[in-house]
């Protein structure tokens, strides 16, 4: 998709300086955006408030991945029914029908527990252990996986899922961070809020999710004038492009434009992106001036595209 | 336990040299030593070393030479001695003298368990229950009068102790306007010191003081009788100024305090406590260059004061803050330029981190401010008003009073005004905007009067121009404070500085602020506020308060306070008469809150506001009131409470982001506006207001308002760069500043090339070349 191309050549401009361009040429695979299939976990809130508060984010994940994938993929375990034996179902049901090429996305959402060797998600009945989620994980063949656990204690899991074609994102950086977490309630807001859109897609990707949750979780700390007792991780190599909601209304995916209006979009933006890996070496009003005249073709190209596919420019500002 | 082994490491590692010894009044007796001393207090300096030198003897006392070497200035080696003299025979004596050595190097806490440690011996040790009492004066008075009583009242007390404690006492009634009990102790204090021959040096310093606080501004001090006789008595002692200028301090009168450090420290060089006073004074009228010589030298001189080492420490800071000027005047850290101006200039002093966000809002504040005041009180400054923020709450106690800890929010000195900034606390800790609203009154009132206005008059103006000038408008007091009142802890007027300066309980303080803006809202429902004017007019000619209240009300302050007391019950008549059913509400509306009993939320709130409609201090039933509402989905009533909340001055910033929201679901941009804009004066911190105001700002066409927001939440770097770039550029093309228009869409655009509003703004600005 074109959305994911511009996203591998922004990968390609951050990535730069650390030589890692070959990597982000491997993303160009997750262009077709194969089958996303989502597992939504709720933990035990052992508090009334707590579990409230775990439903609302728990609902607001769901309708979130139901806007980028078919409703029928998206599971959702909760209350009596979140055992770890049923978790566990899932995920063998995960591993038996999902190829190299789908997508997986795991959802953990409630308090963990470290003990410094051994992590804990907190379900009704027995707990379930980072050694297992590494082994249901694992036994998954899809390439592309993420996993968000949302608790406290959360990053202990980072070392233990580490992966390079699995973005693991916790709510703190090590197991020691054992205080409850605001992270969760964030990220279930930042998958349907259009300021988290950064680059305006029209689709929240891991990174732009995790971008917004970790401002939000750090102006929550300092207005509270609090020690932060979270610090938000993420490690993997696709998240920029691994998408995970798409806005209502927002939809830029076009597939009624001509074909070789499309073209010319993606050519146009592949020097976008060329430029701007040459910005440094350039003056301002030398690169502005190239930005410009490049920005203004895509301009026109894209009203033409929209108006051929019959879509306005719906996109509002935030 | 004893306290004495655990105290002997502190010293040993002090460096020299230190704290000079002060008069002891006959504690100590050893004739040879006393003879040193009277040379000393004669300020026969070189005749005093040499004579202390020659008793630092092998054959001399353990006791005598801690304290040859405490005179010579070597607090090492006079700690150690002491130390040895106490292991081989501690009496209170000599255990209260280890005390007083502690206290001169400033660490009152050992100090005082010493002088315990004494008592313990001798319950009636008259010179440790002095010093216990000077420890303790400014920490618990209450305490302190226990141990100074019994000396005072005592008939076979010492005669230097009960000096001490009349002087103590003295110095105690002058802080507190008490000058006829001042009057009565120092004359007693006179009798004793002459009957025993003591030096009476001191008691012409607190005369002079109080001579120099009855007289018309401009007296020359030096023409004193009571300066004439100190200097005559000891050339070189400095306290002859240095104890006046702590009175000049205490009342606010910055400038002359200067003056007198600097007498004081030009006779006696090495009297570090005025020098690390005089620095804290120069800082205080933005002399910053100056404030740092005085205390790089205090410290040379006497490294253990806390206040030198934080101060110079802040110092070293200041280097980290932009200084910004409005209009433009030449302004350098260290020197303000005092170009008088037409308009009011203003300089603000904002940590870099935060200076450019902060700026315009404390700027407009500032402005508003001085253009409100200036008419109010009919004064023109004559200087630059300089407004200090501090992110770092213990920086801005440093700046304030040397030392962390201090409980309050911001400080005028004059024409500087230095607080907290709204970054050093919690959201809902503090409305910045009152704060320096409230500071800025202080700018007037102080220098209406050449400083001559009484704390509570001050703080009362500021109190009453904050609930009826100020960002947030509406009496605004906490519950405990409705609670003294009516328990009748009121203080009368002419006693009411003591609830600021020498409070009985921490409580006090903040009920002493709520009765001086009471007392200000009275005389305006009574006789007008244009008599506040008259009184400061009246303060500035040297007029206390009853004088005051007298010549502008025509009332004694007693029934000034009668009728006052009248008005307290007319305006809170309902609430003291149904006190324990408004507390019932609150405590039933918080329980049934907690447990979403929201029907139960709504008759307890309902019932509390019903009896005090103006409660919008944290826990505000109106809040808790529109909660219920809205969950029950009776989202009008919900909006209605809270606009009746705002209108009276409520500013939880969550609460108000949720009603500007309603507002502008209902396209009500202008009442969003000002929602949104009060939230900025409470957390200036957060882009989505920000946002969202300026959006709000640009449908009001007021673009260049909107710019400013837009700016602002730039500056927070937030998440969403694109569209705050692309924000900036609508603002920027409504006010045809079209190539910086443009530079900001193709900001915007870099980070999201297919943006489509903003590549129609570019389209658009394209056409308009």
């Amino acid at each position: 998709m074109l959305s994911s191309l511009a996203h591998s050549l922004l990968c390609l401009h951050h990535l730069k300086r650390n030589l890692l361009t070959l990597l982000c040429l491997s993303m160009l695979s997750m262009a077709a955006e194969a089958e996303l299939r989502v597992v939504i976990i709720e933990g035990l809130g052992g508090e009334p408030a707590y579990q409230k508060q775990f439903d609302k984010e728990a609902t607001a994940i769901q309708v979130a991945s139901a806007s980028i994938t078919r409703a029928e993929q998206v599971s959702r375990l909760t209350g009596a029914a979140a055992t770890r034996a049923n978790i566990m179902a899932v995920m063998k049901q995960c591993a038996s029908s999902l190829n190299k090429e789908d997508r997986l996305a795991l959802y953990l959402i409630g308090h963990g527990s470290y003990d410094g060797y051994t992590y804990k998600f907190n379900l009704p009945g027995a707990d379930i252990t980072g050694a297992e989620l590494v082994s249901m994980l694992n036994a998954v063949k899809a390439d592309n996986q993420l996993i968000v656990v949302t608790g406290s204690a959360s990053g202990a899991l980072q070392v233990l899922l580490k992966k390079d074609s699995r973005i693991v994102v916790t709510a703190t950086r090590n197991g020691n961070e054992r205080n409850i977490t605001q992270f969760g309630q964030y990220f279930a807001d930042a998958l349907m809020d259009a300021n988290a859109d950064s680059d305006k897609n029209g689709r929240i990707s891991v990174q732009e999710a995790l971008d917004m949750t970790a401002r939000k979780v750090k102006d929550y700390y300092e207005a509270e004038s609090r020690l932060a007792t979270e610090h938000p991780q993420l490690t993997g190599l696709h998240a920029g492009v691994f998408n995970i909601s798409e806005l209502p209304g927002e939809h830029t995916s076009v597939t009624t434009a001509n074909a070789s209006l499309l073209a010319q979009r993606e050519q146009l933006t592949g020097q976008i992106d060329e430029l701007r890996l040459r910005k440094e070496s350039l003056a301002e009003d030398m690169y502005l001036q190239q930005l410009e005249v490049l920005l203004l073709q895509l301009a026109e190209l894209d009203a033409r595209i929209d108006t051929q596919s019959g879509q306005a420019t719906t996109e509002a500002a935030p | 336990m004893k306290y004495t082994a655990l105290i002997i490491p502190l010293l040993l590692f002090a460096a020299l040299p230190a704290a000079a010894r002060g008069i002891h009044y006959g504690a100590v007796t050893d004739a040879a030593l006393v003879a040193c001393d009277q040379q000393q207090w004669r300020g026969q300096r070189d005749a005093a070393v040499r004579c202390y030198r020659s008793l630092f003897t092998a054959t001399a006392t353990t006791a005598t030479r801690a304290e040859v070497a405490w005179a010579l200035g070597d607090v090492k080696t006079a700690n150690e001695l002491f130390a040895a003299a106490i292991k081989q025979r501690s009496t209170p004596a000599l255990l209260t003298r280890w005390g007083e050595l502690y206290a001169e190097t400033h660490q009152n806490a050992e100090a005082l368990k010493l002088y315990q440690e004494a008592l313990q011996a001798d319950q009636h040790f008259a010179f440790a229950q002095v010093g216990a009492a000077s420890v303790l004066v400014y920490q618990y008075a209450a305490q302190a009068n226990d141990y100074l009583q019994p000396v005072m009242e005592g008939k076979d007390v010492p005669a230097g102790a009960k000096l001490r404690a009349l002087l103590l006492a003295a110095r105690v009634n002058l802080e507190d306007s008490d000058t006829s009990r001042a009057v009565e102790l120092l004359k007693e204090a006179t009798l004793v010191a002459s009957a025993a021959k003591l030096p009476q040096l001191e008691i012409y310093a607190l005369y002079a003081a109080l001579e120099l606080l009855q007289s018309p501004l401009g007296t020359d001090i030096t023409q004193s009788i009571w300066v004439k006789k100190a200097l005559a008595d000891n050339s070189s002692y400095g306290d002859i100024y240095a104890i006046p200028a702590h009175f000049y301090v205490i009342t606010r009168r910055t400038r002359e305090a200067v003056d007198l450090f600097k007498r004081a420290v030009q006779i006696q060089p090495d009297n570090w406590e005025a020098r690390v006073e005089y620095g804290s004074s120069l800082l205080r009228d933005n002399q910053i260059t100056a404030a740092r010589e005085q205390m790089e030298a205090a410290y040379k001189g006497d490294p253990y004061n806390v206040v030198t080492v934080n101060t110079l420490r802040l110092l070293d800071s200041l280097k980290d803050y932009d200084v910004l000027a409005y209009p433009d005047i030449t302004d350098q850290p260290g020197s303000i330029n005092r170009v008088l101006l037409d308009t009011s200039p203003i300089v603000l002093r904002l940590h870099k981190k935060e200076s450019a966000l902060l700026a315009p809002y404390a700027r407009k504040l500032t402005e508003q401010a001085l253009a409100v005041y200036s008419k109010q009180f009919n004064f023109r400054l004559k200087e630059p008003v300089v407004v200090e923020f501090y992110p770092n709450h213990e920086d801005f106690a440093v700046r304030t009073a040397g030392e962390p800890g201090l409980g309050l929010l911001g400080v005028t000195f004059g024409y500087v005004v230095a607080m907290d900034s709204p970054s050093s606390r919690a959201t809902d800790e503090f409305h910045w905007g009152t704060t320096l609203w409230h500071e800025l009154a202080h700018v007037f009132t102080l220098e209406s009067t050449d400083h001559r206005v009484p704390r509570w008059f001050s703080e009362g103006v500021s109190v009453y121009e904050e609930w009826n000038t100020g960002p947030v408008k509406g009496i605004s007091i906490p519950a405990e404070v409705y609670a003294a009142f009516k328990a009748g802890k009121a203080l009368p007027v002419i006693e009411l500085d003591r609830g600021f300066i020498r409070p009985d309980s921490p409580q006090q303080v903040m009920v002493s602020y709520m009765q001086a803006g009471l007392i200000c809202q009275f005389i305006d429902r009574e006789f007008g506020a244009a008599r506040f004017n008259e009184m400061l007019a009246a303060f500035k000619q040297g007029q206390d308060t009853s004088t005051a209240v007298q010549a502008v009300f025509k009332l004694e302050a007693k029934e000034f306070d009668a009728r006052f007391n009248e008005f307290m019950h007319q305006k809170f008549n309902k609430l003291f008469e149904n006190f324990d059913a408004w507390e019932n509400a609150h405590s039933t509306m918080a329980s049934a809150y907690d447990r979403s009993d929201w029907m139960t939320v709504i008759e307890a709130a309902r019932a509390a506001l019903n009896i005090l409609p103006n409660d919008v201090e944290q826990g505000s039933p109106y809040v808790a009131l529109a909660r219920a509402y809205n969950v029950m989905n009776q989202s009008a009533q919900a909006q209605a409470t809270l606009e009746t909340y705002f209108m009276y001055g409520g500013h939880d910033a969550e609460t108000l982001r949720w009603l500007a929201t309603r507002l502008l679901e209902q396209k009500k941009y202008a009442e969003a506006a000002r929602v949104l804009d009060a939230i900025n004066y409470v957390t200036p911190f957060n882009y989505e207001v920000h946002g969202q105001l300026g959006d709000t700002l640009l449908i009001l066409k007021r673009p260049t308002e909107a710019l400013t927001e837009f700016q602002a939440a730039l500056r927070l770097n937030p998440p969403d760069r694109a569209n705050a770039h692309f924000r900036v550029a609508q603002a920027l093309q409504a006010l045809q500043r079209n190539a910086e228009a443009k530079k900001n869409v193709l900001m915007a655009l870099e980070i999201a090339p297919n943006f489509r509003s903003a590549q129609q703004l570019l389209l658009e600005l394209a056409k308009s070349k």
